[in-house]
Protein backbone atom coordinates (compact mmCIF):
# COMPACT_ATOMS: atom_id res chain seq x y z
CA UNK A 1 0.00 0.00 0.00
CA UNK A 2 1.78 3.30 -0.82
CA UNK A 3 0.40 6.46 -1.18
CA UNK A 4 1.25 10.25 -2.15
CA UNK A 5 -0.44 13.60 -2.38
CA UNK A 6 0.26 16.96 -4.85
CA UNK A 7 -0.97 20.50 -4.56
CA UNK A 8 -0.59 23.42 -6.99
CA UNK A 9 -1.80 27.14 -7.00
CA UNK A 10 -4.44 27.80 -9.33
CA UNK A 11 -4.31 30.55 -12.18
CA UNK A 12 -6.72 32.78 -10.29
CA UNK A 13 -4.36 33.18 -7.25
CA UNK A 14 -1.12 33.15 -9.32
CA UNK A 15 -2.69 36.47 -11.10
CA UNK A 16 -3.21 38.17 -7.94
CA UNK A 17 -0.51 37.23 -5.91
CA UNK A 18 -2.28 35.27 -3.19
CA UNK A 19 -0.53 32.02 -1.90
CA UNK A 20 -1.67 28.35 -2.74
CA UNK A 21 -4.82 28.10 -0.32
CA UNK A 22 -4.42 24.02 -0.81
CA UNK A 23 -2.74 21.70 1.31
CA UNK A 24 -2.17 17.88 0.79
CA UNK A 25 -0.62 15.34 3.03
CA UNK A 26 -0.07 11.64 4.05
CA UNK A 27 1.28 9.22 6.97
CA UNK A 28 1.59 5.83 7.86
CA UNK A 29 0.12 4.37 10.49
CA UNK A 30 2.10 3.33 13.33
CA UNK A 31 0.88 -0.12 13.37
CA UNK A 32 2.45 -0.67 9.94
CA UNK A 33 -1.46 -1.21 8.34
CA UNK A 34 -3.21 1.69 8.03
CA UNK A 35 -2.58 4.98 6.30
CA UNK A 36 -3.87 8.61 6.39
CA UNK A 37 -4.26 10.98 3.64
CA UNK A 38 -5.85 14.32 3.77
CA UNK A 39 -6.35 17.73 1.87
CA UNK A 40 -7.78 20.96 2.84
CA UNK A 41 -8.55 24.18 0.42
CA UNK A 42 -8.81 27.38 2.21
CA UNK A 43 -11.81 29.72 1.84
CA UNK A 44 -10.66 32.20 -0.57
CA UNK A 45 -12.56 35.04 0.63
CA UNK A 46 -12.18 35.17 4.57
CA UNK A 47 -10.96 37.61 5.88
CA UNK A 48 -10.20 39.51 2.18
CA UNK A 49 -7.22 40.36 0.83
CA UNK A 50 -4.63 39.67 4.13
CA UNK A 51 -6.67 36.42 4.38
CA UNK A 52 -4.39 33.52 5.75
CA UNK A 53 -6.54 30.76 4.83
CA UNK A 54 -3.24 28.75 3.61
CA UNK A 55 -2.46 28.45 7.09
CA UNK A 56 -5.68 26.89 8.48
CA UNK A 57 -6.17 24.27 5.65
CA UNK A 58 -2.37 23.07 6.29
CA UNK A 59 -3.17 23.03 9.90
CA UNK A 60 -6.41 21.62 9.28
CA UNK A 61 -4.27 18.66 7.68
CA UNK A 62 -1.80 18.19 10.14
CA UNK A 63 -4.03 17.91 13.13
CA UNK A 64 -6.29 14.95 11.43
CA UNK A 65 -2.90 13.45 10.67
CA UNK A 66 -1.45 14.31 14.75
CA UNK A 67 -4.79 12.68 15.91
CA UNK A 68 -4.72 9.87 13.60
CA UNK A 69 -1.13 8.94 14.66
CA UNK A 70 -2.39 9.41 17.87
CA UNK A 71 -5.29 6.91 17.63
CA UNK A 72 -5.36 3.51 19.71
CA UNK A 73 -7.49 0.29 18.76
CA UNK A 74 -10.01 0.94 15.87
CA UNK A 75 -9.37 3.75 13.44
CA UNK A 76 -12.19 3.44 11.27
CA UNK A 77 -14.59 3.29 14.51
CA UNK A 78 -13.36 6.31 15.67
CA UNK A 79 -14.15 8.02 12.00
CA UNK A 80 -17.78 6.75 12.05
CA UNK A 81 -18.24 7.51 15.80
CA UNK A 82 -17.31 10.98 14.86
CA UNK A 83 -14.20 10.67 17.62
CA UNK A 84 -11.23 11.68 15.07
CA UNK A 85 -13.12 14.31 13.78
CA UNK A 86 -13.72 16.12 16.94
CA UNK A 87 -9.97 15.50 17.75
CA UNK A 88 -8.69 16.86 14.96
CA UNK A 89 -10.73 19.84 15.34
CA UNK A 90 -9.80 20.69 18.99
CA UNK A 91 -6.54 20.37 17.97
CA UNK A 92 -6.83 23.09 15.18
CA UNK A 93 -9.05 25.02 18.23
CA UNK A 94 -5.82 25.63 19.85
CA UNK A 95 -4.76 27.77 17.49
CA UNK A 96 -6.72 30.30 18.37
CA UNK A 97 -5.31 33.33 18.71
CA UNK A 98 -2.63 32.48 16.85
CA UNK A 99 -4.48 32.96 14.02
CA UNK A 100 -7.02 34.47 13.24
CA UNK A 101 -10.79 32.80 13.27
CA UNK A 102 -11.43 33.20 9.92
CA UNK A 103 -7.77 31.74 8.68
CA UNK A 104 -9.01 28.34 9.90
CA UNK A 105 -11.99 28.26 7.15
CA UNK A 106 -10.92 25.43 5.32
CA UNK A 107 -12.54 22.12 3.77
CA UNK A 108 -11.52 18.70 4.83
CA UNK A 109 -11.58 15.58 2.51
CA UNK A 110 -9.65 12.61 3.82
CA UNK A 111 -9.12 9.15 3.48
CA UNK A 112 -8.30 6.53 6.37
CA UNK A 113 -7.33 3.35 4.98
CA UNK A 114 -7.66 0.72 7.70
CA UNK A 115 -6.48 -3.53 7.98
CA UNK A 116 -10.19 -4.07 6.16
CA UNK A 117 -12.61 -0.69 5.54
CA UNK A 118 -11.06 2.52 4.05
CA UNK A 119 -12.98 5.93 5.02
CA UNK A 120 -13.80 8.80 2.76
CA UNK A 121 -14.43 11.98 5.70
CA UNK A 122 -15.67 14.90 3.45
CA UNK A 123 -16.19 18.42 5.25
CA UNK A 124 -17.19 20.92 2.91
CA UNK A 125 -16.58 19.61 -1.10
CA UNK A 126 -14.44 18.07 -3.67
CA UNK A 127 -14.42 14.44 -5.44
CA UNK A 128 -13.65 11.23 -4.92
CA UNK A 129 -12.40 8.66 -6.99
CA UNK A 130 -12.36 4.95 -6.56
CA UNK A 131 -10.75 2.21 -8.88
CA UNK A 132 -11.45 -1.12 -7.91
CA UNK A 133 -10.26 -4.42 -8.38
CA UNK A 134 -12.89 -5.68 -10.20
CA UNK A 135 -12.38 -2.79 -13.59
CA UNK A 136 -14.67 -0.43 -12.73
CA UNK A 137 -14.13 2.98 -11.71
CA UNK A 138 -16.88 5.28 -9.41
CA UNK A 139 -16.62 9.03 -8.93
CA UNK A 140 -17.99 10.78 -6.43
CA UNK A 141 -18.26 14.79 -6.70
CA UNK A 142 -19.42 16.94 -3.54
CA UNK A 143 -20.84 20.21 -3.89
CA UNK A 144 -22.36 22.76 -2.15
CA UNK A 145 -24.82 25.30 -3.53
CA UNK A 146 -23.55 28.80 -4.64
CA UNK A 147 -20.09 26.99 -4.03
CA UNK A 148 -20.23 28.01 -0.84
CA UNK A 149 -19.29 24.98 1.13
CA UNK A 150 -19.81 23.94 5.51
CA UNK A 151 -16.42 24.44 7.03
CA UNK A 152 -15.31 22.32 9.64
CA UNK A 153 -14.38 25.52 11.68
CA UNK A 154 -17.38 27.02 12.13
CA UNK A 155 -17.99 23.98 14.61
CA UNK A 156 -15.42 25.84 17.10
CA UNK A 157 -16.34 29.37 16.43
CA UNK A 158 -19.43 31.34 16.55
CA UNK A 159 -19.59 31.77 12.89
CA UNK A 160 -22.39 29.20 11.86
CA UNK A 161 -24.34 32.83 11.74
CA UNK A 162 -22.37 33.91 8.56
CA UNK A 163 -22.96 30.92 6.92
CA UNK A 164 -26.28 30.79 7.12
CA UNK A 165 -26.10 34.13 6.22
CA UNK A 166 -24.47 33.39 2.99
CA UNK A 167 -26.57 30.61 1.95
CA UNK A 168 -29.70 32.93 2.89
CA UNK A 169 -31.19 30.57 5.22
CA UNK A 170 -31.99 30.31 8.59
CA UNK A 171 -30.65 26.26 9.49
CA UNK A 172 -28.07 24.62 7.74
CA UNK A 173 -29.83 21.58 7.80
CA UNK A 174 -31.43 22.99 4.76
CA UNK A 175 -28.96 24.23 2.60
CA UNK A 176 -28.20 21.62 0.24
CA UNK A 177 -25.22 19.78 -0.54
CA UNK A 178 -25.44 18.22 -4.12
CA UNK A 179 -23.58 14.64 -4.78
CA UNK A 180 -23.41 12.60 -7.90
CA UNK A 181 -22.69 9.66 -8.48
CA UNK A 182 -20.89 8.68 -11.87
CA UNK A 183 -19.79 4.88 -12.28
CA UNK A 184 -17.45 3.64 -15.62
CA UNK A 185 -17.07 0.49 -16.60
CA UNK A 186 -15.58 -0.85 -19.98
CA UNK A 187 -17.75 -2.55 -21.73
CA UNK A 188 -20.96 -0.26 -20.57
CA UNK A 189 -22.46 3.48 -21.09
CA UNK A 190 -21.25 4.78 -17.17
CA UNK A 191 -24.21 5.77 -15.40
CA UNK A 192 -25.10 8.77 -13.38
CA UNK A 193 -26.81 9.78 -10.46
CA UNK A 194 -27.39 12.41 -8.49
CA UNK A 195 -28.52 12.64 -4.74
CA UNK A 196 -29.71 16.32 -2.89
CA UNK A 197 -28.34 16.06 1.06
CA UNK A 198 -29.32 18.17 3.64
CA UNK A 199 -26.24 20.25 4.65
CA UNK A 200 -26.42 19.00 8.38
CA UNK A 201 -25.16 15.72 6.77
CA UNK A 202 -21.89 16.98 7.35
CA UNK A 203 -22.48 18.94 10.71
CA UNK A 204 -20.01 17.19 13.28
CA UNK A 205 -17.79 14.03 11.86
CA UNK A 206 -18.56 15.49 8.29
CA UNK A 207 -19.86 12.83 5.66
CA UNK A 208 -18.45 9.53 5.50
CA UNK A 209 -18.25 7.38 3.27
CA UNK A 210 -16.99 3.32 3.43
CA UNK A 211 -15.15 1.23 1.27
CA UNK A 212 -14.02 -2.52 1.23
CA UNK A 213 -9.58 -2.21 1.24
CA UNK A 214 -10.18 -5.48 -0.49
CA UNK A 215 -11.98 -4.48 -3.50
CA UNK A 216 -10.22 -1.56 -4.00
CA UNK A 217 -6.92 -0.96 -6.43
CA UNK A 218 -6.75 2.86 -5.61
CA UNK A 219 -8.68 5.90 -3.82
CA UNK A 220 -8.23 9.32 -4.36
CA UNK A 221 -9.76 12.57 -3.06
CA UNK A 222 -9.77 16.12 -4.98
CA UNK A 223 -10.05 19.18 -3.79
CA UNK A 224 -12.84 21.67 -5.83
CA UNK A 225 -10.13 22.50 -8.11
CA UNK A 226 -10.83 19.60 -9.65
CA UNK A 227 -13.86 21.21 -10.61
CA UNK A 228 -12.17 24.44 -12.18
CA UNK A 229 -10.69 23.04 -15.61
CA UNK A 230 -12.31 25.25 -18.10
CA UNK A 231 -11.66 24.72 -21.79
CA UNK A 232 -13.26 26.98 -24.29
CA UNK A 233 -16.28 27.95 -21.93
CA UNK A 234 -16.44 24.41 -21.28
CA UNK A 235 -15.68 22.94 -17.74
CA UNK A 236 -14.28 19.72 -18.38
CA UNK A 237 -16.11 17.03 -16.05
CA UNK A 238 -14.89 14.05 -13.84
CA UNK A 239 -15.10 11.82 -16.40
CA UNK A 240 -12.61 13.07 -18.60
CA UNK A 241 -9.97 14.84 -15.95
CA UNK A 242 -10.07 11.50 -13.32
CA UNK A 243 -8.56 9.24 -15.45
CA UNK A 244 -5.79 11.59 -16.34
CA UNK A 245 -4.74 11.66 -12.84
CA UNK A 246 -4.83 8.21 -11.35
CA UNK A 247 -3.54 6.62 -14.09
CA UNK A 248 -0.74 5.71 -11.75
CA UNK A 249 2.44 4.47 -13.79
CA UNK A 250 4.42 3.02 -10.87
CA UNK A 251 3.33 3.55 -7.28
CA UNK A 252 6.58 4.23 -5.52
CA UNK A 253 7.58 7.37 -3.70
CA UNK A 254 6.16 10.32 -5.42
CA UNK A 255 4.00 8.72 -8.04
CA UNK A 256 0.33 10.97 -7.15
CA UNK A 257 2.99 13.94 -7.88
CA UNK A 258 4.58 12.32 -10.83
CA UNK A 259 1.08 11.86 -12.76
CA UNK A 260 -0.27 15.19 -11.47
CA UNK A 261 2.65 17.14 -13.07
CA UNK A 262 2.47 14.93 -16.23
CA UNK A 263 -1.57 15.19 -16.88
CA UNK A 264 -1.04 19.01 -16.09
CA UNK A 265 1.88 19.77 -17.89
CA UNK A 266 1.22 17.11 -21.25
CA UNK A 267 -2.59 15.93 -20.91
CA UNK A 268 -4.91 17.98 -20.19
CA UNK A 269 -4.81 20.93 -22.32
CA UNK A 270 -5.74 23.88 -20.14
CA UNK A 271 -4.89 25.14 -16.56
CA UNK A 272 -7.17 24.99 -13.39
CA UNK A 273 -7.91 28.17 -12.44
CA UNK A 274 -8.83 27.35 -8.69
CA UNK A 275 -5.79 25.98 -6.45
CA UNK A 276 -6.00 22.31 -7.01
CA UNK A 277 -5.11 19.44 -4.55
CA UNK A 278 -5.65 15.69 -4.61
CA UNK A 279 -4.52 12.88 -2.32
CA UNK A 280 -4.27 9.52 -3.43
CA UNK A 281 -3.68 5.06 -1.48
CA UNK A 282 -3.13 2.43 -3.81
CA UNK A 283 -3.65 -0.81 -2.36
CA UNK A 284 -1.12 -2.57 -4.41
CA UNK A 285 -1.57 -5.27 -7.02
CA UNK A 286 -3.43 -7.82 -4.27
CA UNK A 287 -5.72 -6.79 -1.32
CA UNK A 288 -2.77 -8.39 1.02
CA UNK A 289 0.14 -5.47 0.34
CA UNK A 290 1.37 -4.01 3.56
CA UNK A 291 1.42 0.04 4.08
CA UNK A 292 4.75 1.79 2.46
CA UNK B 1 32.82 -6.02 -6.66
CA UNK B 2 29.85 -5.34 -7.10
CA UNK B 3 28.39 -1.46 -6.83
CA UNK B 4 24.43 -2.13 -6.85
CA UNK B 5 21.81 -4.47 -6.68
CA UNK B 6 21.53 -6.39 -10.23
CA UNK B 7 17.77 -6.89 -9.22
CA UNK B 8 16.60 -2.96 -9.18
CA UNK B 9 18.93 -2.26 -12.62
CA UNK B 10 17.60 -2.63 -16.26
CA UNK B 11 20.24 -2.88 -19.03
CA UNK B 12 19.25 -1.96 -22.50
CA UNK B 13 21.51 -1.27 -25.79
CA UNK B 14 22.15 1.63 -27.94
CA UNK B 15 23.28 0.34 -31.21
CA UNK B 16 26.80 -1.07 -30.41
CA UNK B 17 26.49 0.19 -26.77
CA UNK B 18 24.82 -1.01 -23.59
CA UNK B 19 24.08 1.41 -20.91
CA UNK B 20 22.26 0.40 -17.25
CA UNK B 21 19.85 2.35 -14.94
CA UNK B 22 17.54 2.03 -12.02
CA UNK B 23 14.49 0.26 -12.81
CA UNK B 24 11.93 3.08 -13.22
CA UNK B 25 9.44 1.51 -10.53
CA UNK B 26 12.25 1.81 -8.18
CA UNK B 27 12.50 5.67 -7.99
CA UNK B 28 10.84 7.82 -5.67
CA UNK B 29 11.51 11.53 -6.83
CA UNK B 30 9.18 12.89 -9.03
CA UNK B 31 12.24 14.50 -11.44
CA UNK B 32 14.87 13.68 -11.98
CA UNK B 33 18.64 15.28 -14.10
CA UNK B 34 21.06 12.65 -15.59
CA UNK B 35 24.51 13.49 -14.96
CA UNK B 36 27.10 11.70 -17.16
CA UNK B 37 30.50 11.72 -16.43
CA UNK B 38 32.27 10.52 -18.89
CA UNK B 39 36.45 10.33 -18.65
CA UNK B 40 39.18 9.73 -20.74
CA UNK B 41 41.55 6.24 -19.84
CA UNK B 42 43.59 6.57 -22.55
CA UNK B 43 47.58 5.84 -22.35
CA UNK B 44 48.56 9.46 -22.29
CA UNK B 45 46.95 9.23 -18.70
CA UNK B 46 49.19 7.40 -17.31
CA UNK B 47 50.24 8.64 -14.19
CA UNK B 48 47.16 10.42 -13.70
CA UNK B 49 45.40 7.58 -12.35
CA UNK B 50 44.35 8.58 -8.55
CA UNK B 51 44.07 12.55 -9.80
CA UNK B 52 41.33 11.33 -11.98
CA UNK B 53 39.21 9.35 -9.66
CA UNK B 54 40.18 11.90 -7.35
CA UNK B 55 38.24 14.19 -8.94
CA UNK B 56 35.24 11.97 -9.64
CA UNK B 57 34.60 11.19 -5.84
CA UNK B 58 35.17 14.88 -5.13
CA UNK B 59 32.15 15.06 -7.76
CA UNK B 60 29.69 12.73 -6.22
CA UNK B 61 30.39 14.53 -2.75
CA UNK B 62 30.21 17.91 -3.38
CA UNK B 63 26.77 16.88 -5.52
CA UNK B 64 25.82 14.75 -2.30
CA UNK B 65 25.72 18.34 -0.28
CA UNK B 66 23.56 20.08 -2.93
CA UNK B 67 19.95 21.20 -2.03
CA UNK B 68 18.64 18.89 -4.80
CA UNK B 69 20.91 15.90 -4.38
CA UNK B 70 17.91 13.76 -3.97
CA UNK B 71 17.05 14.80 -7.58
CA UNK B 72 20.07 13.57 -9.22
CA UNK B 73 21.09 10.09 -11.01
CA UNK B 74 24.87 9.92 -11.92
CA UNK B 75 26.31 7.24 -14.44
CA UNK B 76 29.80 6.84 -14.30
CA UNK B 77 31.91 5.96 -17.91
CA UNK B 78 35.61 5.62 -19.00
CA UNK B 79 36.81 5.57 -22.33
CA UNK B 80 39.67 4.60 -23.92
CA UNK B 81 39.27 2.53 -27.59
CA UNK B 82 36.27 1.15 -25.92
CA UNK B 83 33.95 2.99 -23.60
CA UNK B 84 33.39 1.23 -20.36
CA UNK B 85 30.54 1.99 -18.03
CA UNK B 86 31.91 1.62 -14.28
CA UNK B 87 28.23 2.26 -13.23
CA UNK B 88 25.49 3.21 -14.56
CA UNK B 89 21.84 5.40 -14.04
CA UNK B 90 21.93 5.50 -10.12
CA UNK B 91 20.38 7.62 -7.49
CA UNK B 92 23.12 10.51 -6.41
CA UNK B 93 22.35 9.47 -2.68
CA UNK B 94 22.97 5.97 -3.27
CA UNK B 95 26.49 6.05 -4.47
CA UNK B 96 29.33 5.23 -3.04
CA UNK B 97 32.25 7.18 -4.15
CA UNK B 98 34.77 5.30 -1.65
CA UNK B 99 34.05 2.67 -3.84
CA UNK B 100 34.94 4.12 -6.99
CA UNK B 101 38.52 2.50 -8.51
CA UNK B 102 41.09 3.77 -10.35
CA UNK B 103 41.34 3.27 -13.88
CA UNK B 104 43.79 1.44 -16.45
CA UNK B 105 45.05 4.28 -18.43
CA UNK B 106 46.01 2.47 -21.71
CA UNK B 107 44.88 2.62 -25.08
CA UNK B 108 43.34 4.83 -28.20
CA UNK B 109 41.12 7.78 -27.83
CA UNK B 110 37.60 6.89 -28.92
CA UNK B 111 36.40 10.36 -28.12
CA UNK B 112 33.21 10.66 -30.46
CA UNK B 113 32.21 6.88 -29.72
CA UNK B 114 32.53 7.76 -25.85
CA UNK B 115 30.06 10.94 -26.37
CA UNK B 116 28.53 9.54 -28.91
CA UNK B 117 26.96 6.68 -26.23
CA UNK B 118 26.79 8.98 -23.41
CA UNK B 119 24.14 10.95 -25.31
CA UNK B 120 22.27 8.00 -26.91
CA UNK B 121 22.17 6.26 -23.04
CA UNK B 122 20.81 9.47 -21.94
CA UNK B 123 18.23 10.09 -24.52
CA UNK B 124 16.84 6.43 -24.37
CA UNK B 125 16.78 6.15 -20.27
CA UNK B 126 15.42 9.63 -20.42
CA UNK B 127 12.50 8.11 -22.60
CA UNK B 128 12.11 5.63 -20.19
CA UNK B 129 11.96 7.99 -17.57
CA UNK B 130 9.66 10.08 -19.25
CA UNK B 131 7.06 7.14 -20.13
CA UNK B 132 6.42 6.35 -16.10
CA UNK B 133 5.60 9.93 -15.93
CA UNK B 134 9.37 11.78 -14.51
CA UNK B 135 10.15 14.89 -15.77
CA UNK B 136 13.89 14.67 -16.85
CA UNK B 137 16.89 16.97 -18.11
CA UNK B 138 20.44 16.03 -18.47
CA UNK B 139 24.33 17.19 -17.98
CA UNK B 140 26.98 15.08 -19.88
CA UNK B 141 31.08 15.65 -18.95
CA UNK B 142 32.89 14.55 -21.38
CA UNK B 143 36.89 14.75 -19.69
CA UNK B 144 39.44 14.08 -22.31
CA UNK B 145 43.22 14.90 -22.93
CA UNK B 146 43.33 14.35 -26.95
CA UNK B 147 42.03 14.56 -30.38
CA UNK B 148 39.47 11.39 -31.50
CA UNK B 149 41.33 8.65 -33.10
CA UNK B 150 39.51 5.46 -32.98
CA UNK B 151 35.85 6.62 -33.01
CA UNK B 152 33.19 4.46 -35.25
CA UNK B 153 30.52 7.38 -34.64
CA UNK B 154 30.92 10.46 -36.78
CA UNK B 155 30.46 14.21 -35.50
CA UNK B 156 27.17 14.59 -37.95
CA UNK B 157 26.02 11.61 -35.69
CA UNK B 158 26.56 13.06 -32.33
CA UNK B 159 24.90 16.18 -33.36
CA UNK B 160 22.07 14.46 -34.04
CA UNK B 161 21.88 12.78 -31.04
CA UNK B 162 21.97 16.27 -28.79
CA UNK B 163 18.60 17.24 -30.75
CA UNK B 164 16.44 13.84 -30.71
CA UNK B 165 15.81 13.97 -27.21
CA UNK B 166 14.46 17.38 -26.69
CA UNK B 167 12.52 17.32 -30.21
CA UNK B 168 11.08 14.04 -29.25
CA UNK B 169 9.94 16.12 -25.74
CA UNK B 170 10.82 13.05 -23.83
CA UNK B 171 13.75 14.88 -21.78
CA UNK B 172 13.70 18.63 -21.34
CA UNK B 173 17.07 19.49 -22.39
CA UNK B 174 20.53 18.28 -22.59
CA UNK B 175 23.66 20.21 -21.92
CA UNK B 176 27.50 18.43 -23.36
CA UNK B 177 30.43 19.99 -21.75
CA UNK B 178 33.54 18.93 -23.11
CA UNK B 179 36.64 19.24 -20.57
CA UNK B 180 40.03 19.16 -22.05
CA UNK B 181 42.52 18.28 -19.58
CA UNK B 182 46.48 18.27 -20.41
CA UNK B 183 44.81 19.36 -23.92
CA UNK B 184 46.35 22.46 -24.87
CA UNK B 185 47.70 21.32 -27.99
CA UNK B 186 44.30 20.11 -28.95
CA UNK B 187 42.22 23.21 -28.25
CA UNK B 188 41.32 24.21 -31.83
CA UNK B 189 40.37 20.91 -32.76
CA UNK B 190 38.62 20.16 -29.45
CA UNK B 191 36.44 23.76 -30.06
CA UNK B 192 36.11 22.87 -33.38
CA UNK B 193 34.91 19.40 -32.17
CA UNK B 194 32.17 21.29 -29.90
CA UNK B 195 31.19 23.71 -32.72
CA UNK B 196 30.51 21.01 -35.24
CA UNK B 197 28.70 18.63 -32.99
CA UNK B 198 26.81 21.37 -31.29
CA UNK B 199 27.58 20.29 -28.08
CA UNK B 200 26.97 22.92 -25.07
CA UNK B 201 30.79 24.53 -23.73
CA UNK B 202 34.06 23.72 -24.32
CA UNK B 203 36.22 24.13 -21.60
CA UNK B 204 39.85 24.02 -21.11
CA UNK B 205 40.65 22.86 -18.08
CA UNK B 206 44.51 22.79 -17.97
CA UNK B 207 46.96 20.91 -16.49
CA UNK B 208 46.44 17.38 -14.78
CA UNK B 209 47.41 18.64 -11.73
CA UNK B 210 45.36 17.81 -8.30
CA UNK B 211 44.82 21.76 -8.16
CA UNK B 212 43.59 21.96 -11.39
CA UNK B 213 41.71 18.88 -10.93
CA UNK B 214 39.79 19.50 -7.58
CA UNK B 215 38.95 23.08 -9.73
CA UNK B 216 37.47 20.54 -12.27
CA UNK B 217 35.40 19.20 -10.16
CA UNK B 218 34.18 22.25 -8.33
CA UNK B 219 33.33 23.31 -11.86
CA UNK B 220 31.20 20.17 -12.74
CA UNK B 221 29.75 20.06 -9.70
CA UNK B 222 28.07 23.63 -9.74
CA UNK B 223 27.33 23.31 -13.29
CA UNK B 224 25.20 19.93 -12.11
CA UNK B 225 23.38 21.92 -9.39
CA UNK B 226 22.46 24.76 -11.81
CA UNK B 227 21.14 22.34 -14.50
CA UNK B 228 19.32 21.35 -11.89
CA UNK B 229 17.56 23.80 -10.49
CA UNK B 230 16.55 24.45 -14.61
CA UNK B 231 14.53 21.45 -14.51
CA UNK B 232 11.36 22.57 -15.02
CA UNK B 233 11.59 25.70 -16.70
CA UNK B 234 11.78 24.41 -20.43
CA UNK B 235 14.81 25.52 -21.16
CA UNK B 236 18.67 24.39 -19.85
CA UNK B 237 20.66 26.48 -17.56
CA UNK B 238 23.53 28.42 -18.26
CA UNK B 239 26.98 27.61 -19.17
CA UNK B 240 28.92 28.33 -15.96
CA UNK B 241 32.90 29.64 -16.42
CA UNK B 242 35.18 27.52 -15.70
Amino acid sequence: MNFDHYFAIGRAHQRTGLPCQDYAHGVSGRDGNSVFVGLSDGCSCAGGPKGETDIGARLLVRAFETEFLAQQGDVIAAVVRGELQKAALDRLAAFRGMIADDDMLATFVGIVAGADTVAVIVMGDGAIAIKERSGRSRYIRIEWRNSMPYYPAYAMQDKLWTFLEAHEQNDVDATPVTIEYLTVEPGREPESAIEKERGASQIGGGRIFLFSRAEIESLAVFSDGIFSFVKEGRTLPLSELVPRFVNFKGTVGRFVARRAMAALSREIDCPHDDDFSMAAIHFGLSPEEPAC
Amino acid sequence: MKLFNDDDMLTRRVGNFQFSGVRPDKLGAPEYTLVTITTDETGSLQGFESELVAMKKAIIEACRRDPRAEFLMVRDVWFAEQVREAHGFNELMSIDPASYQEPTCTGMTALYDATYSSLAATNEYAKTLRDNDFNVNAVIFVITDGDDNQSSHTVADIRAEMTRGVKAEFIESVMVILVGINAQRFEAKLTAFKNDAGLTQYVDAGAASPQNLARLANFVSKSISSQSQALGTGGPSQALNF
